[in-house]
Formats: structure tokens, C-alpha cells, sequence
């Protein structure tokens, strides 16, 4: 690995901390918006998790905020529902 | 060393730009929100980029809430910016968008978020820069 590398791995996996510690705010917030059904809401951090995730080499959550995004404006909360729950578990896996 | 405004209002956002910008790209990075302080900032020369995200939530403009294409506006508005490069940045990937967009507010490039290529973002940067400094010498 050259020095460059080095760097960049070494950015990636501060930058990952920074997420993993943002999502679960993030997490948490639309945990109390299912409770809440709070559609718009959960629409807006939908949006933000999109535009974020792959950023910090997360592409999977920012897929995962897609889904939740077209399933508030849908209003199809089965599916915001399992969405939520996999998030959970990406969180889980990623403590 | 080229000195960049992003305007984002996503804590992460705001740290991924940073971070792409600064370290990667080795630029000198100010965020700001603040439609004042950015139109100032645009108009005073010191900026030689600027890095738009369209939906914005916290701006305001003669107390009226505003998002990243007005802004555009407003910078295109002013002789002192007029000619200013301006990225747009969005997370909104709909068919279309991006010609919809750059139309509306005449910005001169379009990224999409997530930024999963850094080098690419840094490239796109580089040539619109560069692109300024060609028409200051002519």
C-alpha cells in the first residue's frame, strides 16, 4: 500500500466512525417517527440518509434510504416498516 | 490555493465536502447557510467556487425560506458573481432533473449525492476551475 493509500484508507475509516455515530440519531429519529406516523418526516430523513450513505462507503444505506423515501411519498408503511428494522440491523452490525 | 463556499445544510454533507475538498483535493473550504454572508461572499472575489445543494432547509432571503436554485439566482444576479462556477449538489436523481436544474438557475455543473467517486468529484472541480482561470486571462 503507498502513502496515498494509506491516507485514503485511513480518512475512509474516520469517515465511517463519523457516520455510524450520526446514524444512530438519525436511526433513533425515525424509530419515534414510525411510532408517531410521521410520514413527512420519515420522507425528509429518507432523503438525507440517500444523499449521505455512499458518501462515507455506505452504498447499502443510502439504497436503504432510497426505499424509504419512495415508500413515504407511497405512503406504504409495510415497507417503511421493514426498512427501519434493516437499518436497525445495519446498526447493529456496525457498533 | 483555490478557496471553495459550500452551501449544505447536512451535518455529514457539510464534513464529507470538507474532507473530499481540503484533504483530498488540497482547497481552502468555508461553509455557510447564511444567504447574506454568501451573497457577500460570492460578490467580494475571494471565492472561486461554489458547491450548491439544492434542497436547503434552514436559508432564509427577505424572510422567506429558500433553497438552492434561488440562491443560484441571486449569485447570477450580481455583475461582481454573475460569472462565478456553481456545482449544484442533490440527493434528487429523478430523469431530467439535472437539465431541469442547470437550466433554471444557469449553475455550470451537477453532482448527484451520494459522492461515491471522490477522485471523480475533485476532477470535475479542477476543470471548472480551471476553466475560470483561462477566461481571467483572456
Amino acid at each position: 500500500m503507498d502513502e496515498r493509500e494509506k491516507m485514503d484508507e485511513e480518512m475512509m475509516q474516520e469517515l465511517k466512525l463519523i457516520f455510524v455515530e450520526e446514524m444512530q440519531k438519525r436511526i433513533a429519529s425515525l424509530e419515534q417517527s414510525l411510532v408517531l406516523h410521521d410520514r413527512e418526516a420519515i420522507q425528509h430523513l429518507g432523503h438525507k440518509i440517500k444523499g449521505t450513505g455512499g458518501s462515507f462507503g455506505f452504498e447499502n444505506v443510502s439504497l436503504m434510504g432510497a426505499d424509504l423515501e419512495s415508500a413515504a411519498i407511497a405512503e406504504d408503511w409495510q415497507t417503511i416498516e421493514k426498512t427501519i428494522f434493516k437499518l436497525v440491523d445495519w446498526q447493529s452490525e456496525n457498533e | 490555493m483555490a478557496h471553495i463556499l459550500v452551501v449544505e445544510d447536512d451535518r455529514l454533507n457539510i464534513i464529507i465536502f470538507r474532507k473530499i475538498l481540503e484533504k483530498r483535493g488540497g482547497f481552502r473550504v468555508t461553509h455557510s447557510e447564511d444567504v447574506p454572508e454568501i451573497l457577500n461572499l460570492c460578490a467580494s472575489g475571494e471565492i472561486d467556487l461554489v458547491i450548491m445543494d439544492i434542497s436547503l432547509t434552514k436559508s432564509l432571503y427577505e424572510g422567506k425560506l429558500v433553497d438552492g436554485i434561488t440562491i443560484t439566482k441571486l449569485i447570477r444576479e450580481d455583475p461582481a458573481s454573475a460569472r462565478l462556477p456553481i456545482i449544484l449538489a442533490t440527493a434528487h436523481a429523478m430523469r431530467g432533473d439535472r437539465e431541469k436544474f442547470l437550466e433554471e438557475c444557469q449553475a455550470d455543473g451537477y453532482i448527484t449525492k451520494p459522492i461515491t467517486d471522490h477522485d471523480g468529484f475533485i476532477a470535475a472541480v479542477k476543470k471548472l476551475l480551471a476553466v475560470r482561470v483561462t477566461e481571467e486571462e483572456s
